[in-house]
């Protein structure tokens, strides 16, 4: 009980610390005057001090130029702007005026404040200009406050989709090697390369350390001995550095040579992988492991279907996967399933995700003014998107692999028509989901008998294995709540119901899976404001707002 | 089972299109490949779309000028094609009379397209041109000013995921683009071609879609001009500048918003900029056609800008041209005053009646086959 309180405190601690070290997800801010010469043939440039006064004069060209280092993230947040005199110009996609008067500011000429929703798209930094619209303005402060932000991923949408389509049309190819293993396992290596190579030279190389991190690992761990444990700890931990130094440190670095470009972005598969690594440590010692080849660790490890977005498979999963079925039907169902995948992702991009990013502008451009409904509304959107777009993903990965002969587990099974979030768990990110049960909750479940530390250490690692933010840490436990919750009303319910005999059990029944559907919808949008905002004090307030008056600003 | 297990038990199938056996399969499978068959067939072929539908009078920019250009295509004429943003746009008069004059100057048929739409992307000018390389492409103006040379590889890449011109992701592009941005950057886009040929069903996009151009007229006829509006070819229901023009004092303060508000972004981002349509301009020779950079007239109250950059923006153009491409400077070509200019670069109707000549010259002095052809 004691070890395992001291390792979440300290994931805990090292989450928060990040944060407040602004490493993680926060853009930097740096400004510069920007002025012709006076014989107007040099552009002046001169950097800016927090806390200095800026003064702009109108029809001189002098500006003010923001630059938001991005950090390979885009991010939706405010732009606060404090002036004295009269209006700006604030030049980025479009052009805004700020100052008295204006929409989205308060006070006067004598002090105003503004705040503009800005979005930012760029990978490297974002650059916008404030300038003088009729009169001279002194500009007293500005910063960028990102309320939402997302590392931008080095594996486009349409790379992803490319590379699983591939997967179909090479399926003959894997066919016509059913009974050559080796080669089939060569082909998946070759192609698993391709797609990472095809995400940047950056994934490859991350991936590429990790792989050799986990094989030479691995191999250790089988012959350790009694130093297992020191083994897999070291191992665990180089796995980790590795991930999060591409995750945290790597936007960070100054750009340029290797990491000039979209170098910056997430490469692919990393978190992915980990997780493969991690099991393979945790089962190094058993026979199947000790018995893996290194071709038949990197044909697993480099799945191509698997690389982008799961689902998550064992070892043992990947070796049971490739089942001897008939060619044509395997083929038509995996191109079905494809097809059905595209289908939902581009009814995710077209329609949810557009509403859900309104549906967000409207909330980040007033946080405080946000009522409850809107933001549950918002959420709501958010999750349905959500859903679509990762299951999309797990459908053409899936199918794609049907296709080449591959049976893959199902990472879906209509999670959001599950009654009660528990069940909800069992079929959202089955892959994930089932295998943190395995290797999380049950050990820590029987070391310390307490299932709501077991609840909060599965949650806190699909938590971090997203991202290390202390959003993902409320996150955590908003859904450990809500499982025990679920859990003791459950307890209490059950004999209750038990009695309840003939036509008024169907009723009641019903009315319970209703329920259960409703709060499943209810609980894991509220749970999304942990996801949506990387602010955590926003975040809380807007969850805040929304338990405790869900109905408030209902026409 | 559980409620839920019932309920969701129903749907079961679903993913996997209930295809259980060889025969379903098999009937799938056809059934998918008569599908593709067809949509491969239909999808390059713009000129084999509907052929009654009514010209629409409320086409946006990009539509229109996807529309004109698509009409260029269908009727297998040699084109003579224009980009550039809305300064372009704006420059020349309607199609219809440049191509006969330059038809009749050069002695065969030459249909000459006005592409340029507001704030046009180097992306969009780009995907504009390797559409209009699908038929018989002469040359290729691309109207140059400094506003075209504020986008650096990044802005880009960015633009091909938010295309605005319906025509298909413009592959060269992304091929082009994967050697400098080390990861590839798709050169096709399935799910995004689909999505944009969607959006384009929108009742303000009618008759446009994104695998080619619907209406094979092109909108530039006298018969739709506004009440009032004398019907002339240098007043076209696409030229959106009319007189009054802004006064001097105006334009001077506009030009020093110019300074204030793009200065810092030129600076960032021009050495990419003559990177890229440096590239542009080989491909379109690659293509066989002729590149020429335009550098566009703009009003007097310009200088202050043309002080502070001018020198740097010729020396880019200089650079992108190289030894294989043109230049034509129509800045100074003719006296053009503030009374031919809305604004700072927009010309009205009196300006290109005033350019047009030059312009005309221009079109037969580049246009391969028409040098020395002076006729009419």
């Amino acid at each position: 009980m004691r070890r395992t309180l001291v390792v979440v405190a300290a994931v805990v601690l090292a989450v928060f610390l990040l944060d407040a070290a602004g490493w993680v997800g926060r853009p930097g801010l740096a400004l510069e005057r920007i002025a012709p010469a006076a014989d107007g043939t040099v552009i002046m440039r001169t950097s800016v001090r927090p806390g200095e006064v800026v003064m702009l004069t109108p029809g001189t060209g002098e500006a003010l130029l923001v630059e938001l280092s991005t950090r390979g993230a885009s991010h939706g947040g405010t732009l606060e702007v404090e002036g004295r005199g009269g209006a700006v110009y604030l030049d980025h996609r479009e052009r805004l005026t700020l100052g008295p008067e204006r929409p989205g500011c308060t006070g006067s000429a004598i002090r105003w404040q503004c705040s503009a929703l800005l979005r930012t798209s760029r990978p490297d930094a974002e650059r916008l200009l404030l300038s003088a619209v009729d009169t001279s303005v002194s500009i007293l402060h500005v910063d960028y406050r990102s309320l939402t932000g997302k590392r931008m991923p080095a594996a486009s949408r349409d790379l992803v989709i490319a590379a699983l389509a591939f997967l179909v049309l090479a399926a003959p190819l894997f066919r016509a090697l059913r009974s050559r293993v080796a080669t089939a396992e060569c082909l998946l290596i070759v192609l698993g390369a391709l797609f990472l190579a095809a995400a940047g030279v950056m994934s490859l190389v991350a991936v590429s350390g990790l792989l050799a991190i986990g094989f030479v690992g691995v191999r250790a761990l089988g012959s350790a001995g009694d130093r297992r444990r020191q083994h897999r700890t070291v191992m665990l931990l180089l796995v980790v550095v590795v991930v999060y130094f591409a995750k945290v440190v790597l936007p960070l670095l100054p750009s340029g040579g290797i990491l000039d470009g979209y170098a910056i972005s997430l490469p692919l598969a990393l978190s992915y992988i980990a997780i493969r690594l991690v099991d393979l440590a945790i089962t190094a010692d058993s026979p199947a492991t000790a018995g893996m080849t290194l071709r038949e660790y990197l044909a697993f490890m480099l799945f191509p279907a698997t690389l982008a977005a799961g689902p998550i498979m064992t070892l043992d999963q990947f070796r049971r996967a490739r089942v001897d079925g008939d060619a044509l039907v395997d083929f038509a169902q995996g191109t079905c399933r494809f097809l059905v995948g595209l289908a939902k992702k581009a009814a995710a991009d077209l329609w949810l995700g557009a509403l859900a990013r309104s549906q967000l502008d409207l909330v980040i451009s007033d946080p405080a003014g946000a009522h409850a409904a809107s933001v549950f509304a918002m959420l709501a959107v958010t999750l349905a998107y959500v859903y679509l777009d990762f299951s999309a993903y797990s459908d053409m990965a899936i199918g794609s692999a049907r296709c080449c002969g591959w049976r893959l587990p199902e990472n879906f099974d209509w999670p959001l028509l599950r009654a009660g979030v528990r069940s909800y768990w069992r079929h959202w990110h089955i892959s994930l989901s089932s295998w943190t049960m395995r290797r999380v909750y049950f050990p820590v479940f029987l070391g310390t008998r307490s299932a709501a530390l077991a609840n909060f250490c599965a949650m806190l690692l699909i938590g971090v294995w997203h991202a290390p933010q202390s959003t993902w840490v409320l996150w955590a436990a908003h859904h450990a709540a809500g499982l025990m919750l679920e859990t003791a009303l459950a307890r209490r319910a059950a004999p209750r119901l038990q009695r309840i005999e003939g036509p008024a059990r169907y009723v009641v029944s019903a009315s319970a899976m209703a329920l259960g559907i409703a709060f499943t919808w209810l609980w894991v949008s509220l749970g999304h404001v942990f996801t949506v905002f990387n602010d955590p004090s926003l975040a809380l307030a807007l969850y805040w707002r929304v338990l405790s008056a869900p109905f408030a600003g209902c026409p | 089972m559980s409620a839920s297990d019932r309920l969701t038990a129903l749907a079961h199938g679903a993913p996997w299109g209930w295809i259980e056996g060889r025969t379903r399969a098999l009937s799938f499978l056809i059934a998918f490949a008569v599908v593709v068959g067809v949509g491969v067939w239909w999808v390059p072929k713009p000129n084999r779309l509907l052929l009654a539908m009514p010209v629409a009078d409320d086409l946006s920019d990009a539509n229109r000028a996807t529309q004109a250009l698509a009409a260029g295509l269908a009727d297998d004429a040699e084109l003579v094609l224009l980009i550039g943003g809305s300064t372009m746009r704006e420059l020349t008069p309607a199609d219809r009379y440049m191509s006969d004059a330059l038809s009749h100057a050069c002695g065969r048929p030459l249909r000459v397209v006005n592409a340029g739409t507001s704030s046009q992307t180097f992306t969009d000018g780009w995907a504009l041109v390797e559409f209009a390389a699908r038929g018989r492409l002469a040359a290729v103006f691309v109207g140059m000013n400094y506003y075209r040379m504020q986008e650096d590889l990044v802005d880009i890449a960015g633009a091909l995921e938010r295309p605005r011109v319906p025509v298909p992701r413009p592959s060269s592009l992304a091929r082009w683009l994967s050697l400098s941005q080390k990861r590839l950057v798709m050169p096709w886009s399935p799910l995004g071609d689909v999505m944009q040929a969607l959006r384009a069903g929108r009742p303000e996009s009618r008759g446009v879609a994104a695998f080619g151009v619907n209406v094979l007229q092109a909108h530039d006829s006298h018969a739709a001009l506004e009440p009032g509006q004398v019907g002339t070819p240098f007043q076209q229901p696409r030229n959106v500048y009319r007189p009054p023009v802004l006064a001097r004092a105006e334009k001077r303060r506009i030009a020093s918003e110019y300074l204030a508000a793009r200065l810092a972004a030129y600076a960032a981002s021009v050495d990419d900029a003559t990177i890229a349509w440096r590239g542009l301009a080989d491909h379109i020779e690659d293509w066989g056609a002729r590149a020429v950079f335009l550098v566009l007239p703009a009003d007097p109250s310009w200088r202050s800008v043309d002080a502070v950059l001018g020198a740097r923006f010729d020396a880019a153009l200089l650079e992108v041209a190289g030894d294989r491409h043109a230049v034509l400077d129509l800045r100074g070509a003719v006296p053009l005053g503030n009374e031919h200019f809305y604004d700072q670069q927009h010309l009205v109707a009196q300006g290109r009646r005033l350019l047009w000549p030059r312009l005309r010259q221009a079109l037969i002095d580049y246009v391969p086959g028409c040098l020395g052809a002076q006729r009419g």
